[in-house]
C-alpha cells in the first residue's frame, strides 16, 4: 500500500518491500519445518479476528470483551449450516460471517448507547450468555461435547485439508481484513471513526453521525470475527464452546492490546500471542508440567503489563514500519496558491475556500455588507441541570453578514447556551431557528447539517494531525461511508476534502499542516478549531472564546478574518472575555447574566448600561 | 409452585444474595474511591475461601504464598522508588526467606474461624498489595484501561489458583451443621450466620464511614479527590485501604459461602459478576444499594434456576444490560454535561 504522490522513490522503496513481505508471506509454509504451517493458520486467523477489534478498541475506542460470541457464532453458524442443513461449504461461510453481522446488529443496537466501562461490561455479559447459549443448544452445537459433522472446503477437487494449503485460505482473510482497514482508517468514514474516539461532542458538532458509525464499526469487526471463526472451524474440523468463551474473549482483546491503534497491530498481536502460548505449551511443560497454567497467568500479566507500560500497545513502533498518515505534499501547498475552478481568486482578503457557494449574501467588500436574513433565531431559550437553571429565557436573533458578541460574567450561562444552540444538549424550554427552520432538540449532528458550526471553550480537536482535523469539518460536504472507505474508493472526494482543509488553515493562518494538533500550542490549536468550523462552509458559526491564549498580533489577525467572513454573510455568535476584540468586531452585544438576557444593543450603549457595569464590576461601582 | 417452594428458593435466594451484596459492596468501595470497576473482585472471594480451606484442613496455603510474593514485590517497589538502592536486597531475600518458611513449615490445621480470620486478613493484604502494583502506577489512566488490567488481574489470580490449590472443589465445616424449621423450610444455620454477618458487616461498615476520621476521608476522596487532596488526604492511601477493606469483605464472603456451594478456584468471576450486577441494580454509589441490589439478583436467580433450570445464570447475566441502559438514561436525565 503506497500512497498516492509519494516521492517517486519512497514510492518504490516501499512497493519493493512489500512485494518482498509478500513473497515471503507466500513461501512461509516452505520456508519453516512442517509444524509451523499449523501455527500460521492459527496466526492468520486470529490476526484477522484481532484486526477488527483494533477498529473497534483501537480506533474507536470502544472496548469488547466479547469478542469471542462473534467468533464463536462464525463458526457454530458456518459448520452447522454445512454439516446438518446440507448447505455448502463456501456458502456456509458467508452466511457465518453475516450472522455474526447480524448479530451485532441486534446487539450493538442497544448496548452501544453506553460507553466506557460500562460498554465493557455489558460486552462482558454477552459473551457469557453466548457461551453459554453454545453450551445449552446442544440440539444445534452439540452441547459440551462439541460439534464433530464438519465438511471438508474444497474448490475443484482441492481439499483444503493439510496446513500448508489452509494457510492460503487463511492469508487470504488477514491480508483482506489488514489492507481494508488500512484503507478505511484513512477515508472519510475512518476519520470519523477516529474523531467520535477523541470527542464524540466535536464529532456530533461536525456533522458526524455518531451511533451510526458505532454501529458500522462493532458490526464491522463482528463480522471479521465472524469469517475468521467460520475458517477456524473447518480448519480444526471440531468445536467445542470452550473455543469460545470469556477466556477466548481476553485472549483476542490482548492480542488487539498489543498490537495497537495499527492495521497491522492485530496479525503482530496474534503472532506474538500465539507463538507465546506454543512456547508455553511446548517447551515449559518439559520444566514444570503445568504449561496450561502458566500460559493463563502469563496472558494475566501479559495484559496488566501491556496496559501499564504502554497503553498504546506497539503502536508506535508498527507505525514507524508503515506510516498511514495523510500528508499535506508539496503539490497540496500548490493547489492552495492555485485558484481553484469555480472558486474566487485567493489570496484577497474576504475570500477562498469557505465561501464558495455557502453563503451567497455576501460579497467581498469586508464589513460593508448590509445585515441579511435572520440565520439564527433563539426564543425563551431554557436549560435547567437539577436545581440550576443555567439558560433562562434567552432570547436573540443572528442575521447574516453580522456579528453578534455574546458576553457575561465568567457562569453566566454562555456556554450552555452555545451547547443547546449547537444540539448537544436538548433544550428544556424554548425554541431554536436555523435559517428559519425550527431545530429545537435536533441532535448536533443533524444541526451542523443544517449549517451551524462552532468550536470550544475547552479545544476539542481530535487526535489526529492539524490538517486531517480540519478535513473533518469537510465530513457534511464530502461523500463515502465505511463501504467506500474499506474499498479505499473517493479518492477524488478526499483530495478536494484536502485542498479544501487546506485553504481552510491558510485562511486562519495556521501553516503546520502535519503536525499533530494536540502538540500545537493553544492558541493555534483554538485557530485550528476555527478553520474546522469554517471547512462545514457554513452559515452561522458560534466562536467560544476564540481569542484566549492568542497573542496581540494573532488577536488581530483574528479580527480581520472574523469582519471578512462577516462580508462573506456568515452570521456569527461570538463568546469572548476579550472586550477590545469584541467590542471591535461586534455589531450588537447580549449580555447574559444568571443565564438571562440583562441588556442587548450596540457596544457603545451596552458598555455604559449601568446594570452591566454592577454585573462585572459589583454593586459598588454602578 | 408451592408456598413452601417459593419460601425455600427465597431462603437459598437471600443467603446467595448476601454474598453477592458483600461483593458488591466491595465493588462499589473500589469504584467510588478509585474509579476501579474490579473484574477480578470474585477472585478475592476464591482467595478467601480456598486460603481458608487450605489453612484449616493441611492443604498449601496458597494465599500466604501470594501474600509473601506480593508483600516483597511492593517492597521492591517502594525501594526503587525512594532509590533506596542499598536496601534491595531486603525484599528479594526476606520474600524469599519467607517463602521457603511458608513450604518448610509443617501442614497447618488451624480451627476454622482462626482459618478464616488469617484468610481474610492475607487476602485485605494481597488486594491492596494488587493496588499498589497495577493501578496506582497508572492512576490518571482512564477507567477502561483499570478494567483491562483488572481483567489481566482476574486472569492471572484465577491461574494461581489452579496452580495453588488444583482443579478439585473444597468444602469448609460450616459453623454447625444443623438447622431450623421456620414455616414448614429448613434454613440452616450457615444460611442464618450467612445473613446475620453480611448484617453485622453492614453496621460496621457504617460505622467506619459514618464515626471514624479515616472512614470520613474515604467518603471525601471518593466524592472530590483533587478536594481531598487539597485537605491533606492521599489518594494513593485512600486506594490501598478501599482495596483492602474490599478484598477483606469478599474474602469472608468466601469463607462464608464455602460450606455452601464448595469452593473451586474458578468460583470468583460469576460470583463477581452477580456482585456487579447487584451493584449497579443498587446504583453503583450507595452501599445499602449495593446490599439490597445483591439480595434482589440472589432471589432473582433462585427463581429463574427454578422455572428455566439451564438458562438460570444466562438471566441473570442478561440483566446487567438493560439494567446498564436504564442507569445511563436516568444518568444523562440528570447529567450537567452530555
Amino acid at each position: 500500500m503506497t500512497r498516492r504522490g509519494a516521492p517517486a522513490g519512497g514510492a518504490r522503496v516501499r512497493l519493493a518491500a512489500a512485494g518482498v513481505a509478500g513473497a515471503v508471506l507466500l513461501a512461509l509454509p516452505w520456508l519453516l519445518p512442517a509444524f509451523y504451517a499449523n501455527l500460521l493458520c492459527f496466526i492468520a486467523i486470529y490476526g484477522g479476528v484481532a484486526t477488527g477489534l483494533i477498529l473497534l478498541t483501537g480506533y474507536a475506542g470502544l472496548v469488547s470483551l466479547g469478542q469471542a460470541a462473534f467468533y464463536g457464532i462464525g463458526a457454530y453458524g458456518a459448520v452447522v449450516l454445512a454439516g446438518s442443513y446440507g448447505v455448502d461449504p463456501w456458502l456456509s461461510i458467508l452466511l457465518g460471517t453475516l450472522l455474526a453481522a447480524a448479530a451485532a446488529y441486534l446487539v450493538g443496537l442497544p448496548i452501544l448507547r453506553l460507553s466506557g466501562h460500562y460498554l465493557a461490561l455489558a460486552t462482558l455479559a454477552w459473551g457469557i450468555i453466548a457461551a453459554i447459549l453454545f453450551t445449552q443448544l446442544a440440539g444445534l452445537t452439540g452441547g459440551p461435547n462439541g460439534y464433530t459433522h464438519v465438511p471438508v472446503l474444497s474448490l475443484f477437487g482441492v481439499a483444503f485439508i493439510d496446513p500448508e494449503r489452509y494457510y492460503y485460505l487463511t492469508l487470504i482473510f488477514a491480508v483482506l481484513a489488514v489492507s481494508s482497514l488500512a484503507a478505511l482508517i484513512r477515508s472519510r468514514a475512518g476519520r470519523a471513526v477516529r474523531a467520535m474516539r477523541s470527542s464524540e461532542a466535536a464529532a456530533a458538532s461536525v456533522g458526524m453521525e455518531v451511533g451510526r458509525l458505532k454501529l458500522q464499526a462493532f458490526v464491522l469487526a463482528a463480522a471479521l470475527a465472524g469469517l475468521g471463526g467460520a475458517l477456524f472451524a473447518y480448519f480444526i474440523a471440531f468445536i467445542s464452546p470452550s473455543a469460545f468463551d470469556l477466556g477466548a474473549s481476553i485472549r483476542l482483546l490482548t492480542m488487539a492490546m498489543i498490537g495497537g491503534a495499527h492495521p497491522l497491530g492485530g496479525v503482530v498481536g496474534a503472532a506474538i500471542v500465539t507463538i507465546l502460548d506454543d512456547v508455553l505449551q511446548n517447551v515449559i511443560p518439559n520444566a514444570s508440567g503445568q504449561g496450561g497454567l502458566v500460559q493463563v497467568i502469563a496472558y494475566g500479566a501479559i495484559l496488566v503489563g501491556v496496559m501499564m507500560v504502554s497503553p498504546s500497545g506497539l503502536q508506535r513502533l508498527l507505525s514507524r514500519l508503515w506510516r498511514l498518515r495523510v500528508r499535506a505534499g508539496p503539490e497540496l501547498a500548490a493547489a492552495v496558491r492555485a485558484p481553484a475552478a469555480g472558486a474566487p481568486a485567493a489570496g484577497a482578503p474576504g475570500e477562498g475556500a469557505p465561501g464558495e457557494g455557502a453563503h451567497p449574501a455576501g460579497g467581498p467588500g469586508a464589513g460593508a455588507a448590509e445585515p441579511g436574513p435572520v440565520r439564527l433565531e433563539v426564543r425563551e431559550l431554557g436549560r435547567r441541570f437539577g436545581g440550576l437553571q443555567a439558560v433562562d429565557r434567552l432570547s436573540l436573533a443572528l442575521r447574516g453578514g453580522e456579528i453578534l458578541g455574546l458576553i457575561g460574567p465568567n457562569g453566566a450561562g454562555k456556554t450552555t447556551a452555545f451547547n443547546v444552540i449547537s444540539g448537544l444538549v436538548p433544550p428544556s424550554a424554548g425554541r431554536v431557528a436555523l435559517g428559519g427552520e425550527d431545530v429545537t432538540g435536533r441532535g448536533a449532528e443533524r444541526i451542523a447539517r443544517l449549517g451551524l458550526a462552532r468550536t470550544f471553550q475547552n479545544t476539542a480537536l481530535f487526535d489526529m494531525s492539524v490538517l486531517e482535523n480540519v478535513m473533518t469539518g469537510c465530513y457534511v460536504h464530502t461523500r463515502g461511508g465505511v463501504w467506500r472507505g474499506l474499498l479505499g474508493l473517493g479518492r477524488t472526494d478526499e483530495a478536494r476534502a484536502r485542498v479544501e482543509a487546506a485553504r481552510c488553515l491558510a485562511r486562519v493562518g495556521v501553516s503546520e499542516l502535519d503536525a499533530e494538533a494536540g502538540a500545537l500550542p493553544v492558541g493555534k490549536q483554538r485557530l485550528v478549531e476555527v478553520a474546522r468550523a469554517l471547512a462545514l462552509r457554513p452559515q452561522v458559526l458560534l466562536l467560544d472564546e476564540p481569542a484566549a491564549g492568542l497573542r496581540h498580533a494573532e488577536k488581530q489577525e483574528l479580527a480581520a478574518l472574523l469582519r471578512s467572513l462577516k462580508g462573506e454573510g456568515l452570521a456569527i455568535l461570538l463568546v469572548e472575555h476579550d472586550m477590545d476584540l469584541v467590542m471591535a468586531v461586534a455589531d450588537r452585544l447580549v449580555v447574559m447574566n444568571y443565564g438571562t438576557t440583562l441588556a442587548e444593543g450596540a457596544p457603545e450603549t451596552v458598555r455604559r448600561d449601568p446594570e452591566v457595569i454592577k454585573a462585572y464590576l459589583g454593586l459598588d461601582a454602578a | 409452585m408451592t408456598a413452601a417452594t417459593a419460601l425455600f428458593l427465597l431462603v437459598n435466594g437471600l443467603t446467595n444474595g448476601a454474598i453477592y451484596a458483600l461483593l458488591g459492596l466491595g465493588i462499589v468501595l473500589i469504584y467510588n474511591v478509585t474509579r476501579v470497576i474490579n473484574i477480578a473482585q470474585g477472585e478475592f472471594v476464591m482467595l478467601g475461601a480456598l486460603t481458608a480451606v487450605g489453612l484449616s484442613t493441611g492443604r498449601a496455603a496458597g494465599g500466604l504464598t501470594l501474600a509473601v510474593l506480593a508483600g516483597a514485590a511492593w517492597a521492591l517497589v517502594a525501594c526503587l522508588r525512594r532509590r533506596l538502592w542499598a536496601w534491595l536486597w531486603l525484599p528479594v531475600l526476606g520474600g524469599a526467606g519467607l517463602w521457603w518458611l511458608l513450604g518448610a513449615l509443617p501442614a497447618w490445621h488451624l480451627p476454622p474461624l482462626l482459618a478464616a480470620l488469617v484468610a481474610a486478613v492475607t487476602v485485605a493484604f494481597v488486594g491492596a498489595a494488587l493496588y499498589r502494583l497495577t493501578i496506582e502506577p497508572v492512576a490518571g489512566a482512564g477507567e477502561v484501561v483499570f478494567l483491562i488490567i483488572t481483567t489481566g488481574l482476574y486472569l492471572g489470580l484465577q491461574g494461581l489458583g489452579l496452580l495453588f490449590w488444583g482443579p478439585g472443589s473444597f468444602s469448609f465445616p460450616s459453623v454447625h451443621a444443623g438447622a431450623i424449621r421456620a414455616g414448614g423450610v429448613r434454613v440452616s444455620y450457615q444460611s442464618l450466620l450467612v445473613l446475620l454477618a453480611t448484617l453485622l458487616i453492614l453496621v460496621l461498615l457504617w460505622l467506619f464511614f459514618e464515626r471514624t476520621l479515616f472512614g470520613k476521608a474515604l467518603r471525601a476522596a471518593a466524592m472530590n479527590r483533587a478536594g481531598a487532596r487539597l485537605v491533606g488526604i492521599s489518594p494513593s492511601r485512600a486506594g490501598i485501604v478501599a482495596f483492602a477493606i474490599s478484598a477483606g469483605l469478599s474474602a469472608v464472603a468466601g469463607v462464608l459461602i464455602a460450606p455452601v456451594t464448595y469452593a473451586t478456584y474458578d468460583m470468583g468471576l460469576s460470583l463477581g459478576l452477580k456482585g456487579f450486577v447487584g451493584a449497579v441494580v443498587g446504583g453503583l454509589a450507595g452501599y445499602p444499594g449495593a446490599v439490597l441490589g445483591g439480595l434482589a439478583v440472589g432471589v432473582l436467580e433462585a427463581f429463574a434456576a427454578y422455572s428455566t433450570s439451564a438458562y438460570g445464570e444466562a438471566i441473570v447475566y442478561g440483566l446487567i444490560i438493560p439494567i446498564l441502559l436504564l442507569r445511563v438514561l436516568v444518568l444523562r436525565r440528570k447529567a450537567a454535561m452530555p
